[in-house]
């Protein structure tokens, strides 16, 4: 077979009228060609439809096999073009007595009919052709579903099956077992060609097999080249042939790159192969990634000029996958990426939901950074569709991810101190809490979310977004809360920030404020992406990375945003919208009510006490300080409580004083966690509030669910 | 009962429908099997290519039809050949006397998994060591010791008959002998039969 055919020449060989019977040996080299070019899929759909139009019968018919050659080796981008209209219109015109149904054979429109159909059964993802198969059956051209042998129906799904391979195989034994036994001759017949079509299928999949063997080969060879190169590389002392070479070396990497992208979507292998045809397109990008930085002298990620934080824990955590590279390299003064400081998502992101963030996140991310976002974006779209992720994993990801941004967050606010005290730092807090409320909706990007399964879970009001961040699909946006309190806090600030050597480095930096900025953004929208469980509000305590732009009024960033109205809102009942109300803890007294325990278990209590004003020109609004305290022996982590309420309410936490509480010790006074939450009940109707509590107890992550309705009626706030 | 009385009468009816027995031919390619049915149906050989797939030949004999479903040997093939055992009431395995030392260790492998083989193991089957024309083929004794025959097939009822297309008499006469192990088992099973 030779290569570097056309995919039109390979399609004309394949369908050629002069055939004497199909000819497999074109079939299978169309669809290998198919996979290997680029925009293969949607020149091969173009070409295929004007074939199956062909007034030749024999031309179509065997385009018709092609096309289904195709559906079953090329994967799932072949099946989204065939998905496309402009593609389905061209079958529906062959069958359609309107356009050319009258001239085309039946054999013709009944192969058209059965593809269609048995591709509704196998792609139930795929609507379109469900849409273009319903229309087909309305209008009355076809009136009931084909009878479709058991064959036809194996399509492989995209590779998310794994098994696929040997279900297909147990059906076709079956079929043929049944074809053998029979006498009718025409029975054997089709016996015998579905043996060599299996012989076929089966020295395609092989020659696959090696072909990947030998990419994965020339990959690590030439990454290994690469780096080694790399290694000894200087500016200076380096020869031209050596720079040359590199260069070489740097564009292969990228076209393979490529490459491993369309065999990873391709493979429909168990994971092993798939597990290698990640990491090698890991080592991949980060050969890239070296090559960039040292040769040509770009800082990754947009000129953020960051100092590499030395520690192996994260860059072990971001070759979980090659996304986290980008992100990691904003990761600067984190030092540690403990559990305290990264993991306040909820652990329950969805995959579907997740797979959104990876491509809006790295279409953030290619404003700073110098990789195409398709590339990485593509990568987690197909690892998320391969299933290798699971939410967790994914979510820890993300956690990390985000958690290294929030680290460099935490920084600012001690870079804040030094130059501005806390009390001033307090002071200006307090003059921008409204705006800075207002901070988080505008840059949360939302993303369309199923929701938890919390009854009547209110809405949150949705502001859009400035022109800076693009806000795509706004529907329902969470919205992380800066992490006012500890501003206000700070004592609590230093018992959270590790490491002293932060300080100084972060002081060091002048030019830091206007990186954090752009770290704010991305910070924001990652967040915002992550936290996207609709409708339920969680706190997030690193939010201080606002305070900077609140130590700069002169901000471009905060001058755009404090001016935004909060409004058009998203929610039904936008006069119950909390976003531009924030309580600070100090201006809370306490009330004559009894506090009610909302959980109680090993050691640790959380207490809600109710506050005896409501905010000021709401009094529809209850304060609650949620206090969470542990008298348990061992050390209670990453604490996140989200709250939901009916319909009718909102509920909004503000950020905590902390995530941790250290183990008891009888000598010190009990450790403590302190959130404010706000509660809107304008129609005063009997209050019913759902939580979440997610948190690590030692080394075991613990996660709790339930119910209080003790809350003071309603008539009384204000006045407890 | 005019044909029972015919038959007392004359001795001899009209021939009895000649018995059909579903064999399976496995053998190595290249091996001679598409040959030696074509040649046993009087059919031409010049165009005889590697099977891909099967292929269903009725073989006429004298006292029966052999129905064989002759099997590609090649490579990629060999492995889809235990779907077609189901329903055979006997085994032909041609293999090339002639062929090089890896070649014949490859069909000695075939030929033991095909005896052992579940639904084979209990049918007789016809071993045509083919191609003893050539200069290199083993002898009979050769082939006998090399394929393990008497101790591996112990208990089975087997054939072994060196042939080559070049000798047809060679193989009607394997087969015939084929025919009647075919004929045993099958009275075997009708205890009765009148």
């Amino acid at each position: 077979m030779a290569e570097g055919e056309s995919l039109e020449s390979w399609l004309n060989k394949a369908t050629n009228p002069a055939n004497r019977q199909e000819d497999w040996e074109y079939i299978i080299g169309f669809c290998d060609q198919v996979n290997k070019e680029l925009e293969g899929p949607q020149i091969a759909v173009r070409l295929l439809a004007h074939k199956i139009q062909s007034p030749q019968e024999w031309e179509a018919v065997q385009t018709l096999t092609v096309l289904e050659a195709c559906m079953k080796n090329c994967g799932r981008r072949f099946h989204n073009e065939v998905g496309k209209f402009r593609f389905l219109n061209e079958l529906i015109k062959v069958v359609s007595p309107k356009y050319l149904g009258d001239r085309v054979s039946e054999k013709v429109k009944t192969k058209v009919i059965e593809l269609l159909y048995s591709w509704t059964v196998a792609l139930p993802e795929e609507i379109k052709i469900k849409d273009a198969y319903q229309m087909l059956k309305k209008q009355g051209i076809l009136q009931h579903d084909p009878q479709i042998p058991v064959d036809k129906t194996l399509i492989p799904s995209p590779p998310t099956h794994p098994k696929n391979a040997v279900f297909e195989d147990n059906e076709k034994s079956k079929l043929l077992a049944r074809l053998l036994k029979s006498k009718n001759p025409e029975d054997l017949q089709e016996a015998n060609k579905l043996i060599k079509n299996m012989v076929k299928e089966d020295e395609a999949r092989m020659q696959k097999i090696t072909k990947r063997l030998n990419t994965l080969e020339e990959v690590n060879n030439n990454v290994r080249l690469l780096n080694e190169m790399l290694a000894h590389y200087s500016k200076e002392e380096s020869t031209e042939g050596d720079k040359e070479l590199m260069t070489e070396l740097y564009d292969r990497c990228e076209k393979m790159r490529r490459t491993l992208f369309k065999l990873a979507s391709e493979t429909e292998d168990n994971d092993n192969s798939l597990g290698d045809i990640l990491r090698a397109s890991d080592d991949l990008s980060r050969a890239i990634n070296s090559y960039k930085k040292i040769v040509q002298g770009q800082a990754i990620n947009g000129d953020l000029d960051l100092p590499e934080p030395p520690k192996p824990s994260v860059s072990s955590e971001a070759s979980n996958t090659e996304t986290l590279i980008d992100l990691a390299g904003l990761d600067i003064p984190s030092v540690k990426t403990n559990s305290t400081a990264a993991p306040v998502f909820p652990i329950i992101p969805p995959p579907p939901h997740v797979s959104n963030d990876p491509s809006s996140r790295s279409a953030t991310l290619s404003n700073v950074a110098k990789q195409p976002p398709s590339s990485i974006g593509l990568l987690d779209v197909e690892l998320l569709s391969l299933g290798l992720n699971d939410p967790p994993s994914n979510s820890e990801i993300d956690k990390d991810s985000g958690g290294s941004l929030w680290n460099s967050f935490q920084t600012e606010p001690i870079a804040l101190n030094p130059f501005t005290g806390p009390s001033a730092a307090d002071g200006q807090v307090s003059s921008m809490t409204p705006l800075l409320a207002s901070v988080p909706q505008t840059l949360s990007q939302s993303t369309a979310q199923p929701l938890l399964p919390f009854p009547g879970v209110s809405l949150v009001p949705h502001t859009p977004a400035t022109p800076q961040l693009s806000n795509t699909a706004p529907t329902i946006s969470s919205v992380p809360q800066p992490n006012l309190t500890s501003m206000l806090q700070p004592h609590s600030l230093g018992s959270r920030i590790p490491g002293a050597p932060l300080h100084s480095n972060a002081c060091n930096q002048p030019t830091l404020s206007n990186n954090f900025r752009e770290l704010d953004m991305l910070g924001q929208k990652v967040l915002g992406e992550v936290k996207g469980v609709t409708g339920i509000v969680s706190g997030a305590p690193m939010g201080s990375g606002y305070s900077t732009p609140s130590a700069a009024p002169g901000s471009p960033l905060f001058r755009s945003l404090s001016p935004q109205p909060s409004s058009p809102l998203r929610s039904a009942f936008p006069d119950m919208s909390l976003s531009n109300v924030t309580v600070p803890l100090e201006m809370i007294k306490p009330s004559s009510v009894l506090p009610v325990t909302a959980y109680d278990k090993n050691g640790f209590r959380i207490l809600l006490h109710f506050a005896k004003d409501c905010p000021p020109a709401r009094p529809d609004v209850l304060v609650i300080v949620i206090s969470m305290i542990s008298t348990s022996p061992l050390p209670i982590t990453n604490v996140v409580l989200q709250a939901a309420v009916p319909k009718t309410m909102k509920v909004k936490l503000q950020p905590p004083s902390g995530t941790d509480l250290t183990p008891f010790n009888p000598v010190q006074p009990p450790a403590s966690i302190t959130q404010v939450m706000l509660l809107a009940n304008p129609l005063k109707e009997k209050v019913r509030l759902r939580y979440k509590l997610t948190f690590m107890m030692g080394q075991q992550s613990c996660s709790e669910m339930a119910e209080v309705d003790q809350f003071p009626p309603a008539e009384k706030w204000g006045y407890l | 009962m005019d044909y029972l009385c015919f038959r007392a009468f004359c001795c001899k009816g009209p021939p009895s429908p000649r018995t059909e027995y579903d064999v399976v031919c496995v053998g190595l390619t290249g091996s001679g099997k598409s040959s030696l049915l074509t040649q046993l149906c009087s059919e031409s050989t010049d165009s005889i290519i590697p099977t891909t797939g099967f292929s269903i030949k009725a073989v006429p004999f004298q006292n029966a039809i052999l129905n064989v479903k002759e099997l590609g040997g090649a490579d990629n093939i060999r492995k889809y050949w235990s779907r077609y055992y189901q329903g055979s009431q006997g085994v032909i395995f041609v293999l090339d006397s002639a062929s090089s030392e890896d070649d014949l260790e490859t069909a000695r492998n075939e030929l033991h998994s095909a005896l052992q083989h579940p639904q084979l193991c209990t049918l007789p089957f016809l071993i045509l060591a083919n191609h003893q024309d050539k200069p290199a083929a083993r002898s009979l004794q050769e082939i006998k010791k090399y394929f393990e025959l008497e101790p591996l097939a112990r208990g089975q009822r087997w054939i072994l008959q060196p042939c080559s297309v070049e000798n047809m008499d060679a193989v009607r006469e394997g087969f015939n002998q084929f025919i009647s192990l075919l004929e045993e088992i099958d009275q075997e099973h009708i205890p009765s039969r009148i």
